[in-house]
């Protein structure tokens, strides 16, 4: 066997194993379940340096023929270890998530199993079609493991199903498209991109923009997400609408962007747009949610619009922070789904206004999140904080300043609504309900996710060049360019300002700013332990533990609080940011929620020709063959 | 080695953490004299910043019960360095002190961010609801100014100008390649766009040392200090000085991409930056001896509403090559 199926098989043969297995060998689905996504781990690292492509002819239906082909370049070998190892995470988690809850239930392991093959599938294929196969298998999956074993969701499912569904639709349609212009193989397609000249190139290219979108949740296809969150396992939300999802999206943009086409500077401008539109709009709809699920899933979509961003410059230095931000925004936020999860399953309840003061006894689990809330806000040295300055840095080489104000300001919002996570799950008053509640009753699987992700994103920061030089850099086409490093761009190497693809950039007076992310760890480190020493030799061993003070009143947890909940309504009330905030919470700018108005009309007038009498479909039945037989003739 | 002990020395001596503390103290003792001058009193001799401070430092630390003890400590100290590194950065870039790398704009920014995001979190983790409406009000107070804040600095990265008949703006966001750019085509401060940008990110800078009429968080006669609430001896000193620090740090920075930085090493050069940074904190003193409070909805209001207009105004004649 090739070794380039391994990241498919493994997981593929360990899933329909699972599915296989009678529905009593429950311990021993999960062992498959667990190993099979390590073994997927083991196998996708160990391809790690491979770059190969292999094909064989699959089928042939007259002039269609399918080839089963796959290689593996600078982007996909490490986006397939990526994918192994948050399944791996995610696998471990669910272990503990369904712990005294019955159990995993029947076929999780399967599906998640079929989904980590799909994905690994799409990242692999070297022709259209069988893309499109593994593409489909993924949405399959999501809505499969959105329902197992938790009725509650069934609605967000559908809803995911659907959006997702429309994306596959456009993908499909603008596979075919390409497919009778130029033939079914990537590797082809990308030695001579389409230019987007003609119209039908264009329409192409938004098609698989539209599918990109949908799969990663961009603005205005992001709506199945948050629907999605309140009724679905946390494993499954930081698996894929989370992590996995993000991953394939933004592999298809970047593909599409760079490899597939040559997009011109206004589609890349609609990139762009589209990218800052989902940072400002999607983080202004999570500051003023009240259920933390729901704000994680806001988040998620906001974070997609840096990608866009960075993608859409064409820069290299965009690329590579759109691309870096991909990787890093799949590690934060799983780990912040999973803490989700993890307050969900202790707690019960996922309304920030009921929640509170749970540092002390899920210190764990606060550690990790505090870690990740930190780190998708962007705060140096943390692993957001460099992918987001790489696409800062991009916006100025493209000089576009109004969308790295954007950028910048969504950032400083996400900031705000995780200080308001913060404050109302783990600081401020404990209210009375949640003094039972005890971290860990979920064995050590979760906590060891948790803390896995939770460390990467310090060494993702701290150590940025390393992953930048190894892996982005490569991805972003600095492997074409020789001398050119990842890390270039983080030295304030003018060169990275130039377009992907070789393009010389402008000359420049003054050189780029640059950011090392060790000095700035370094320094800040050795600052802290500097002023800690001296507070140690000084007087701050002198403490004195004391209620506080509320204006000398008793102080009573469940009454005397100012919930996060709380924090942003100021903002609610601002005139015209308000009545903004208002127009999105109804839905109305939702394209499921207007599709499905609009169609009521139609669903109307079909439910009136359902009139359950013979003789009525009988009429349809022979008006039906009379049209036929009408057109037969008339040729 | 000698680059790291040449960083060492920057970061924890000078421009870095002694001497901006040192500066900063220096710093609020101007503010405060000018205070009371205004307010036709003697005011405090130089010494008295320090004396406060040092008697804070000595003093017993109170922690809350129902407080995150770690974060409740820990992050003063965070916010001190971050503070320190922050000044580095700027005073590097501002007086050419090293072929400097990592002195980028927006790195100091979100350096800048931190300190206020200690009291931020700070007052959030003292368990105290005063203490969580001040954080509440200081992280929307930061949401306010922030916004015309990065863009009246795009201001000067962005600002057309001619050299030799052909068009030139800095389009870096290095420090010292703004610094570059002034030398070759003069201040920024000095052509409209600038003028309205600096005016701008003055306002800002003010809110964002939260002096009056932005001492919303703070607001000792409603909220008794916010999340500084619960904070008491070593903690609340370091708080203070990191106050300090910011202070010493803020008109630097401004002088640095709106006025050219320190433009000479001569002793009429050094005197003008002084003299820059010295005129920026009187009209710091000033804004703040004339201005009573205003509610956190009035200060959002303002920043989103007419300085986020005037900054995007100057951001456009910037572009045009006004």
């Amino acid at each position: 066997m090739h070794d380039l199926l391994l990241p498919i098989v493994i997981p593929g043969a360990a899933g329909l194993l699972v599915f296989a297995l009678p529905a009593r060998l429950r311990g021993l689905r999960t062992v498959i379940g667990v190993l099979g996504t390590f073994a997927t781990l083991v196998a996708s690292v160990w391809l790690i340096d491979t770059r190969t492509g292999v094909s064989w002819t699959w089928m042939q239906f007259g002039g269609l023929e399918l080839d089963f082909a796959l290689r593996m370049d600078a982007f996909s070998s490490w986006a397939v270890a990526l994918v192994g190892l948050l399944s791996l995470l995610t696998a471990i988690y669910a272990t503990g998530w369904f712990r005294g809850r019955g159990g995993v239930p029947g076929r999780y392991f399967a599906w998640m199993l079929l989904a980590t093959s799909g994905a690994c599938g799409v990242l692999l294929s070297d022709n259209l079609l069988l893309l499109v196969l593994f593409w489909e298998l993924v949405t399959l999956m999501l809505f499969l493991l959105a329902v197992s074993g938790r009725d509650e969701g069934a609605p967000g499912a559908a809803k995911a199903f659907a959006v997702l569904g429309l994306g596959d639709m456009a993908l499909l349609v603008g596979v075919v498209l390409i497919g009778m212009d130029r033939g079914w193989s990537l590797s082809a397609l990308a030695a001579s991109p389409l230019a987007t000249d003609r119209a039908l190139h264009v329409l192409t290219y938004v098609l698989l923009l539209a599918a990109a979108m949908a799969k990663a949740g961009a603005m205005p296809l992001h709506s199945w997400i948050p629907t999605m969150s309140t009724g679905t396992h946390a494993s499954v939300m930081a698996f894929l609408p989370g992590a996995v999802d993000k991953i394939l999206g933004i592999y298809l943009l970047a593909r599409i962007s760079l490899a597939w086409f040559a997009p011109t500077e206004g589609l890349r401008m609609v990139v762009m747009i589209i990218g800052a539109v989902t940072i400002l709009g999607a983080v202004f709809m999570a500051m003023i949610q009240h259920d933390l699920r729901r704000l994680l899933s806001f988040h998620a979509v906001s974070q997609v619009g840096y990608m866009l961003l960075g993608i859409g410059t064409g820069t290299v230095i965009g690329v590579m922070g759109g691309l870096f931000h991909m990787v890093n925004n799949s590690i934060y936020k799983a780990c912040l789904f999973l803490g989700a999860g993890s307050v969900e399953r202790e707690t019960g309840t996922m309304d920030l206004g009921r929640l509170g003061g749970l540092v002390r006894v899920m210190p764990v689990t606060f550690g990790a999140m505090f870690v990740a809330a930190l780190a998708i806000s962007g705060i140096p040295p943390l692993n957001g904080f460099a992918s987001k300055w790489l696409v800062y840095e991009a916006c100025i080489a493209a000089d576009a300043p109004l969308f790295l104000v954007a950028a910048l300001f969504g950032s400083a919002l996400t900031l705000a609504s995780f200080v308001k996570v913060l404050h109302s799950v783990f600081w401020g008053p404990k209210p009375t309900a949640m003094d039972g509640v005890r971290e860990g009753a979920g064995g050590i699987g979760m906590p060891m996710a948790m803390v896995t992700l939770a460390a990467l994103c310090i060494v993702l920061g701290v150590f940025a060049a390393w992953p930048l030089d190894d892996f982005i850099g490569p991805a972003a086409g600095l492997e074409a360019e020789g001398a050119l490093t990842g890390s270039a761009a983080l030295e304030g190497n003018a060169a990275t300002w130039g377009e992907v693809g070789g393009a010389t950039p402008p000359p420049r007076r003054y050189a780029p700013g640059a950011m090392q992310p060790y000095v700035i760890t370094g320094l800040l480190a050795v600052g802290v332990l500097v002023l800690l020493l001296m507070a140690h030799m000084g007087q701050m061993r002198m403490r004195r533990v004391r209620p506080v003070f509320v204006g000398g009143q008793p102080f009573d947890r469940d009454v005397n609080r100012f919930p996060g909940t709380e924090f942003y309504k100021t903002v609610q009330d601002l005139p015209g940011v308000g009545s903004a905030l208002r127009l999105g919470a109804s839905g109305h700018l939702d394209p499921y929620e207007a599709a499905q108005r609009a169609g009521r009309p139609a669903v109307r007038l079909l439910r009136r020709l359902h009139s359950g009498l013979v003789g009525d479909y009988l009429f349809w039945c022979l008006l039906g063959l009379a049209i036929v037989v009408a057109v037969l003739l008339g040729r | 080695m000698a680059p790291i002990a040449e960083w060492l020395f920057f970061f924890l001596i000078f421009p870095g953490l002694v001497f901006s503390v040192l500066l900063g103290l220096v710093l609020v003792w101007v503010d405060r004299k000018v205070t009371a001058l205004v307010q036709w009193r003697v005011g405090p001799p130089l010494s008295q910043p320090f004396w406060d401070v040092l008697k804070l430092l000595g003093k017993e630390v109170i922690v809350p019960a129902q407080a995150w003890a770690g974060g409740f400590l820990g992050l003063p100290f965070v916010g001190l360095a971050a503070g320190a590194l922050a000044a580095t950065f700027v005073w590097i870039a501002a007086t050419g002190l090293a072929a400097s790398p990592g002195g980028d704009l927006l790195v100091v920014v979100y350096l800048l961010v931190i300190p206020t995001l200690a009291v931020i979190l700070g007052g959030a983790a003292s368990g105290n609801p005063l203490g969580a409406v001040g954080s509440s009000r200081d992280m929307k107070l930061m949401l306010a100014y922030e916004l015309p804040f990065v863009i009246a600095l795009l201001v000067a990265v962005f600002q057309k100008h001619e050299i030799d008949g052909e068009s030139v703006r800095a389009g870096t966001l290095s420090l010292s390649g703004l610094v570059d750019f002034q030398r070759d085509v003069g201040s920024v401060l000095l052509r409209p766009s600038g003028a309205i940008a600096f005016l701008v990110a003055l306002l800002c800078a003010h809110a964002k040392l939260g002096f009056v009429p932005f001492d919303l968080a703070e607001a000792e006669c409603e909220i008794g200090e916010g999340a500084l609430l619960e904070y008491s001896g070593s903690v609340l000193g370091l708080f203070k000085i990191t106050q300090a620090v910011l202070l010493a740090t803020l008109p630097v920075l401004l002088v640095t991409v709106f006025w050219g930085g320190l433009a000479a090493f001569t002793v009429l050069g050094v005197l003008a930056f002084v003299g820059k940074i010295v005129l920026i904190l009187v009209l710091f003193v000033l804004i703040k001896n004339t201005n009573p409070r205003v509610r956190i909805d009035q200060a959002m209001k303002f920043f989103w509403g007419p300085m986020t207009v005037l900054a995007l105004i100057a951001l456009l004649l910037a572009h045009l090559g006004f």
